[in-house]
């Protein structure tokens, strides 16, 4: 299945299919190589370390802000990921992405956090959904209301099953790299991707669809 | 009402959205689909439900978080390419499991020294082993053992990739288990050296001294083991390290922390810890007790 992202970042999905095999990469962002600035930054340049702060931060944030269900926090994890891969640089032997990484990296820092905070949204919205007039006033409502109930869902989760939510269907990641960032082997990727997409389709029973 | 096919094709929903079903399997699921409305309906909500998860909004970062991250980077990012920060940072970590140490010794003000080592004339008469286990003070009789610490991480093991991050991850731990005491009150807290404590490696500004529930002779022995008297036990076990920076950080350990195997100097620390003059700790220029 094809998947595109739209000038905000937002995955735009098309073609989706019944039994559409997903066999590649699934996001569909540009990757660009950071090898180049990685080996920059190996050698000690920080300007080349921004530049990969730039491309990735959003990832990181985003990620961390749908596990954790806080903004502040979201934006710490990110500061001291970014800090802690700046520190930990020289013993990245690139065999995977810097995005990888990275993401492994922030992941396992949300893993700690959520040990010592248990997370259970039930605030404002951590992300207000986009309003497009166009579409009515009905369908921002259920648009909002939608984006509610799916917060709420992924903040009583099993946190096992919200990050291979998160960095599946939000992060588009491909099985593979969710192998390596959850430490997982690719068979366990599957089950426990089908398993966390149950466990949600359970929290949502009789709320969504309505 | 569901029948047992139902709840099977159901538990196979997932797999089939994501073409992970092997043909046979699909195809009977699909059969099955096209003549069930409920497991229709129901792969229809999931479909649903995972497109509408694909398209929530994306968080937006702080507009100054990039600029946040290169001041961290530029203020406190001093790293190395080579092994000399992270020898520091595992001599670190390793100090901070003899602090752990340390910290149960504490709750002994009148046992025995344990490591068998040299001893102040001031101090009470020998006490059995088995008092280690054993509250001594009202202030650590406060303290609820079950709130207390995890057990300290032992002989970590690295794959080299990751390895610094984790050992980030380890000190996050840390922090975390000491932010836990805290909120806990400084009754919870062990006790302390003093800030400049030169038994502490350079970059260090204390040994931090914390008390352990599993406070128990056996565990005292099992750590004296690894700690004290066998530290390169300790430091094998850091695959991320060569055999050259491993003994860097046994040189660096045995140079700069309280000895291994010298016992008479736990046996000071721990004297040192009962000083109710001494009354902060301090963890990464964190003070965790006024």
């Amino acid at each position: 299945m094809a998947r595109e992202r739209d000038p905000r970042g937002n995955r735009i999905e098309s073609g989706v299919s019944m039994t559409g095999k997903d066999d590649g990469p699934a996001t569909a962002t540009v990757d660009p190589d950071d090898a180049p600035l990685v080996a920059r930054a190996k050698d000690g340049d920080r300007a080349a370390f921004s530049r990969l702060v730039e491309r990735h931060h959003r990832r990181v944030f985003n990620t961390a802000c749908r596990m954790l269900g806080d903004r502040e926090a979201a934006a710490d994890l990110t500061q001291d990921t970014f800090l802690a891969a700046w520190r930990a640089l020289g013993g990245f032997e690139e065999r995977s992405r810097f995005s990888t990484w990275i993401t492994r990296i922030a992941m396992n820092r949300c893993r700690n956090a959520l040990r010592a905070f248990a997370v259970a949204r039930t605030g404002p919205l951590l992300v207000d959904p986009p309003t497009d007039p166009a579409r009515g006033p009905e369908a921002v409502v259920g648009d909002r209301e939608l984006a509610s109930h799916l917060e709420r869902a992924l903040g009583r989760i099993d946190p096992g099953h919200r990050e291979i939510l998160i960095l599946r269907e939000i992060e588009g990641l491909s099985y593979d790299e969710l192998a390596e960032i959850l430490d997982l082997e690719a068979g366990t990727v599957k089950s426990r991707l089908h398993r966390a997409r149950a466990a949600l389709r359970e929290l949502l029973r009789g709320v969504w669809p309505p | 009402m569901t029948q047992p096919v139902c709840e099977s094709i159901r538990e196979r929903l997932s797999a089939l959205l994501e073409g992970d079903l092997p043909p046979d399997e699909r195809q009977a699921a699909e059969e099955h689909l096209r003549g069930c409305a409920g497991c229709t309906a129901e792969a229809r909500a999931l479909r649903e439900t995972l497109e509408a998860l694909r398209r929530l909004p994306r968080a937006e970062p702080p507009a100054d978080l990039v600029a946040r991250i290169a001041r961290a980077v530029q203020g406190g990012g001093a790293r190395r390419a080579g092994g000399r920060s992270r020898i520091r940072r595992h001599a670190v970590a390793m100090l901070l499991v003899v602090g752990l140490l340390v910290g149960i010794i504490r709750v002994i003000p009148h046992g025995p020294p344990l490591f068998g080592g040299r001893r102040a004339p001031s101090t009470a008469p020998l006490a059995p082993m088995e008092q280690a286990a054993r509250p001594a003070t009202k202030e650590a009789a406060r303290v609820p053992a079950a709130k207390s610490l995890p057990p300290p991480e032992r002989a970590p093991s690295f794959d080299r990739e990751s390895s610094l991050a984790e050992s980030e991850a380890r000190r996050d731990r840390s922090k975390e288990r000491k932010a836990d005491i805290q909120a806990s009150g400084p009754a919870a807290i062990g006790a302390v050296t003093a800030g400049a404590d030169a038994s502490a490696p350079a970059g260090v500004s204390s040994i931090d001294l914390l008390r352990h529930p599993r406070s128990d002779a056996a565990w005292v022995e099992s750590m004296r083991r690894l700690i004290v008297t066998r530290p390169e036990d300790l430091v094998r076990g850091w695959k991320a390290l060569d055999p050259k920076e491993r003994a860097a950080v046994l040189a660096h350990w045995k140079r700069s922390a309280i000895a291994p195997g010298v016992a008479g100097d736990l046996d000071a620390a721990m004297q040192r810890a009962q000083d109710p003059d001494l009354r902060s700790i301090l963890h990464a220029l964190r003070k965790l007790t006024p």
